[in-house]
């Protein structure tokens, strides 16, 4: 089952040592790198994304073109339907020769290698990383530097033998000897084999990048140079390949362009047609280039183009959390999320959720990221629902969410709160370990304890202060607020109130949806949606608060889109998103709080949770809230804006890679020696909760309501 | 049909379907010279973060001084063709270092082997000479004792150039372009031997003229396909590579090492050579000239006229040898013959700056 390869896959990731070691390495250098460079050149990415989406939306056009300019100069073109066809044609050009090889997507994704090298030909991977992880039998460790994970004597061994000469584990002397090695079979390959960075339909011209040298070797040397490339990677003028080569060296490591830049336009020829008769000059005899289609129509036929415009820089790779836990373990020839989206294009579902369909947390750091800004979760998302409609949801998720969506909430939270009494142990601050372990849930875990009683009941019974408002605010307090953490709500309550606000909760509030979208089921979503507006349509309010991000970001933003079909329950949607707005930023920008009276004491570091910073774009106001705290001192830490590893429920099913992920923040977070972890969302503040207990820290964890509630509170600007 | 001829044909049918080129290229070219001081600097200091040696020259004594420091203990250089290396006498230059030169361009091999005259076309060294001549010479560049097919011939000559590249401690090229945002070479062929050159061998020397220097790597491909369209009457250059410093890996232990496949050393000699004394004078306008070989056949007129020899027909070319006391002084400033110009110098604007020098 997809489900049990995929399970079995994130372990071997999680328990590769070595591997990880290679990779944080790799990314300590390229993402400050990368961060560095993006800035010196702000309008590549608008400009590459034009580039890409014109080249696309032409395909065809372009690649008539194409084939047309480049038959003209002697270039042999073979458009395969089918990954066989792409094989078959290469197959027959390289027969049992030796082949020299550089890096190529496009050849992995058919399983070129395997191939020749079962029909007898000789196959030598030419760039240094590739070719010691070859003669090495592992696997790349990371898509840049493929071979970090392999120690210096090992390498030594492994050329040592290849040469017959004892080398020692000393960088240069193994850069000469792999140099000398290499170049033996260069200097007597028969063909030379790479990808296409890009290829340019005006001049018809392949267009590579690289820092080695070793692709301008294999398409000088050998006779034959066969470039494999995707149609996608069609774009119009020379220029526009610049702009994808530059972006590829900036998005993806940080530099400004690779060392060489080779921009080739048919096999040799003498620029002196007087000489023509000797030959070809110092050029390939032959140029073939095979462009595959295979899975590039799919995606043009339903609605996925945008995954055409990746340019295989890497640069989601660098930022994405379970690409940090599991490396190569997530995708499928290509990696990571968007390796997933291709898997589904190229291959089937089945791969593609074998690939790690289901493991996008949604932090969305690739869109970020991305040199051409794809919208990899969204698509994710989408495939994830045609995934949920084809094949139905797991029973226990289905029986789940139909029972949100019919709004009897309460009733299965009374069955779980007997199960709370005889299966957890209560540890303090909320949080309880299981008596046993459960599926998916170790013994050591922590799970949040829901509240004695949830937030609607608490406030059914809750004096409401005698005094006049002068203004007011709904409250959409989500399913954590609830039931897990009713004090946050109380919190805000108390805290506006204090400000002069009266706070308008809904009883029969159902959950936002994110959990049953998050695993494709936009049904059930949609039936929750019109749940709520039903019910917010009750009330009369200028603005609706949230002090969860992700149910925020799925009112704002999924809502609308679940609805577009219905234009009623759109016209309603599209109202609350509007009057859709984060505590944080209510408080700043609407209500202009003044800053509490009285100090306190703290040294405090602030999280930023996905969805607040890149659902909402909210990033500067808690901070701001933070620092008006006479008295508490902010400190940042590495990396603020890494996801948590909580994911909602996320955290359920694939527990170990939230965990993994997690530590990393954890440690952020103990080198900043601050106190207290602030953070604006529930589910962070849970699975941080979570955090510092399995590393014995002693750290506070709190939402920056509570933190809040309780500076006005000493104040006395709060009411009790 | 002559060789030019075909390429005045070709040309045009090119420049019809590009009609905004020239004016981009007179653009880019009118830009950078205004610029030069600042792109010089900038290209100094990209060059060398990428990793490259930088060199100013003066003058062709400064040069061989320089020549000297980076190629002193080689025995054996291979060299492309370049405008820049004829201008200075390169091959003069290492006879009295006792580096021996040898040649890769198949069209200089001819021309030494034959003794054939240097007719000063930019780009075609071997004008309208029958085929028996051109086999000959290479027949007596390889030493083979009889006639072979074509062919055959080729793959001796190539197989031998690139023994001698293997064996060479230094690849010795000119280039089109440097690029002052990125310290990038930009070098444009057919033949493919300057590739080989410039990645074989463990050093890899470029001598360039200030005014190569463009702004961006967007501009450079720009200039070349216009030379090669106004200059050889194709599309594009069959091979156009851009190489920014030496060669590097990180594969073993994330550690930088330098010359996995490519040189490890790259040496960069910016030459002046009269150019700044162009560019500072009436005119400068005729640095613009990207010697794309467009107006050859006017050169030539002008050239007999004023019986000027052993120059580049190029009206840059014309400029720096009258700069460098090589040619007499303008006689006349009457119009030359009416070419084609992708930077937009005329027929009548290059005697005219020509006389003010």
């Amino acid at each position: 089952m997809a489900d049990d390869k995929l399970k079995q896959k994130i372990s071997e990731g999680l328990n590769d040592e070595s591997a990880r070691i290679g990779r944080n390495r790799a990314l300590g250098v390229i993402k400050p790198s990368m961060q560095k460079a993006v800035i010196k050149f702000p309008h590549l990415r608008d400009r590459l994304r034009a580039i890409k989406q014109f080249s696309v939306a032409h395909l065809d056009e372009l690649l008539e073109k194409t084939t047309e300019v480049m038959q003209q100069r002697g270039t042999k073109v073979f458009i395969a339907n089918t990954q066989q066809e792409a094989l078959d044609y290469i197959g027959r050009v390289v027969g049992k020769g030796l082949v020299v090889k550089s890096k190529s997507n496009a050849g992995k994704e058919i399983g070129l290698v395997h191939y020749l090298e079962a029909q007898g030909a000789q196959v030598v991977e030419t760039d240094l990383g590739d070719r010691i992880t070859q003669l090495d039998g592992s696997t790349a460790s990371h898509t840049m530097a493929p071979s970090i994970h392999v120690p210096i004597e090992r390498v030594a061994e492994l050329f040592s033998k290849e040469v017959h000469e004892a080398l020692h584990p000393e960088l240069e002397e193994l850069i000469q000897a792999a140099r000398k090695s290499l170049r033996s079979f260069l200097v007597r390959a028969d063909v030379g084999i790479s990808g296409a960075n890009a290829i340019v339909a005006d001049t018809g011209a392949v267009v590579l990048s690289e820092n080695e040298g070793n692709i301008r070797a294999i398409s000088s040397m050998p006779k034959i140079h066969i470039a494999i490339a995707g149609v996608e990677k069609i774009v119009p003028t020379l220029q526009d390949a610049i702009t994808v080569i530059k972006s590829a060296a900036v998005f993806g490591v940080g530099q400004d362009i690779g060392t060489y830049i080779s921009l080739l336009s048919g096999p040799g020829r003498f620029e002196n047609d007087d000489f023509a008769f000797m030959g070809d000059a110092y050029g390939p005899r032959e140029l073939h280039v095979v462009f595959l289609k295979a899975g590039r129509d799919k995606a043009l036929q339903e609605g996925y183009e945008e995954s055409l415009y990746c340019i295989n820089c890497g640069s989601c790779l660098n930022f994405c959390p379970i690409y940090a836990a599991i490396g190569e373990k997530f995708g499928y020839k290509y990696l990571g999320g968007r390796g997933a989206v291709f898997t589904a294009m190229h291959e089937h579902l089945d791969k593609a959720q074998e690939a790690g369909l289901s493991l996008c947390i949604d932090c969305k750091r690739c869109v970020e990221a991305c040199a051409v800004g794809m919208k990899t979760p969204e698509m994710i998302a989408r495939l994830r629902s045609t995934v949920a409609n084809e094949r139905g949801l797991p029973l226990a998720k289905k029986v789940a969410f139909h029972e949100l969506s019919s709004g009897k909430l309460p009733g299965w939270v009374k069955l779980a709160k007997t199960f709370q009494n005889l299966g957890l142990i209560n540890v303090g601050d909320g949080m309880a370990k299981l008596r046993l372990p459960l599926q998916n849930l170790p013994a050591d875990r922590l799970v949040p304890l829901l509240a004695e009683k949830s937030f609607p009941e608490i406030v059914k019974r809750r004096t409401k202060p005698a005094k006049n408002f002068p203004k007011r605010v709904a409250f959409f307090a989500g399913c954590v607020v609830n039931f897990v953490r009713p004090d946050l709500g109380l919190r805000l309550m108390e805290l506006l109130e204090g400000q002069g606000v009266e706070v308008v909760t809904f009883p029969e509030e159902s959950c936002c949806g994110i959990p049953a979208l998050q695993s494709g089921d936009e049904a059930d979503a949609r039936e929750m949606a019109r749940h709520n507006l039903k019910m917010l349509a009750l009330k009369n309010f200028d603005h609706l608060l949230f002090i969860c991000p992700t149910c925020a970001t799925t009112v704002v933003h999924e809502w609308p889109r679940l609805l577009q079909d219905e234009p009623e329950w759109a016209r309603q949607a599209t109202e609350i998103a509007q009057k859709s707005i984060d505590i944080s930023s209510y408080l700043v920008h609407v209500l202009g709080i003044h800053p509490p009276e009285t100090a306190m004491s703290l040294t405090a570091t602030y999280h930023d949770s996905c969805h607040l910073a890149r659902g909402l774009k909210v990033t500067e106001e808690p901070r701001k809230l933070l620092q008006s705290i006479p008295g508490v001192e902010l400190v940042e830490m590495a990396e603020a804006n890494a996801c948590c590893g909580f994911g909602g429920s996320f955290s359920m099913s694939y527990y170990n890679l939230s965990r993994r992920i997690n530590e990393d923040k954890m440690k952020q977070i103990a080198a900043t020696n601050a106190e207290c972890v602030v953070a604006a969302c529930p589910g962070c503040v849970l699975h941080m909760k979570d955090g510092v207990y399995h590393e014995g820290g002693k750290q506070k964890v709190k939402h920056i309501v509570e933190l809040l509630a309780e500076a006005y509170k000493k104040s006395g600007e709060t009411q009790k | 049909m002559s060789r030019l001829q075909q390429i005045a044909k070709l040309r045009q049918e090119l420049i019809d379907d590009k009609p905004d080129l020239a004016a981009q290229v007179t653009a880019i070219r009118e830009n950078a010279i205004s610029n030069l001081p600042d792109l010089i600097a900038t290209a100094t200091e990209t060059l060398q973060r990428k990793l490259a040696n930088v060199y100013f020259a003066k003058d062709e004594a400064e040069l061989a001084g320089i020549l000297k420091t980076i190629l002193k203990g080689e025995s054996r250089v291979s060299r492309a063709h370049s405008n820049t290396l004829a201008e200075i006498d390169f091959d003069g230059i290492m006879t009295n270092l006792g580096v021996e030169v040898s040649l890769t361009n198949m069209e200089e091999i001819v021309r030494q082997q034959m003794k054939l005259p240097d007719h000063g076309h930019p780009r075609l060294l071997v004008l309208d000479q029958p085929r028996h001549v051109i086999e000959e010479g290479l027949r007596r560049y390889t030493g083979h004792p009889e006639k072979i097919a074509p062919n055959e011939l080729g793959r001796l000559v190539t197989e031998q150039v690139k023994q001698n590249i293997l064996h060479s401690g230094c690849g010795v090229t000119g280039a089109d372009c440097i690029v002052a945002e990125n310290g990038v070479l930009a070098l444009a062929e057919d033949d493919g031997n300057a590739r080989a050159v410039s990645s074989l061998p463990y050093k890899h020397l470029a001598i360039v003229g200030l005014e190569e220097i463009v702004a961006s790597v967007e501009e450079a491909v720009t200039v070349i396909q216009a030379a090669s369209i106004v200059g050889a009457g194709r599309l594009t250059p069959t091979y156009i590579s851009l190489i920014a410093g030496p060669s590097r890996t990180a594969d073993i232990e994330f550690r930088m090492a330098y010359g996995m496949h490519g040189p490890k050393e790259v040496h960069v000699i910016l030459l002046d050579n009269g150019r700044k004394a162009l560019h500072q004078g009436a005119a400068s306008s005729l640095l613009k000239c990207i010697n794309c070989g467009s107006c050859y056949e006017s050169c030539v007129e002008l050239a007999a006229r004023q019986q000027w020899t052993d120059v580049t027909m190029t009206p840059k070319d014309f400029a720096l040898g009258l700069l460098q006391g090589r040619l007499s002084p303008l006689k006349s400033k009457a119009p030359m013959r009416e070419f084609s110009c992708p930077v937009g110098l005329t027929a009548e604007d290059v005697p005219e700056s020509l006389a003010r020098i």
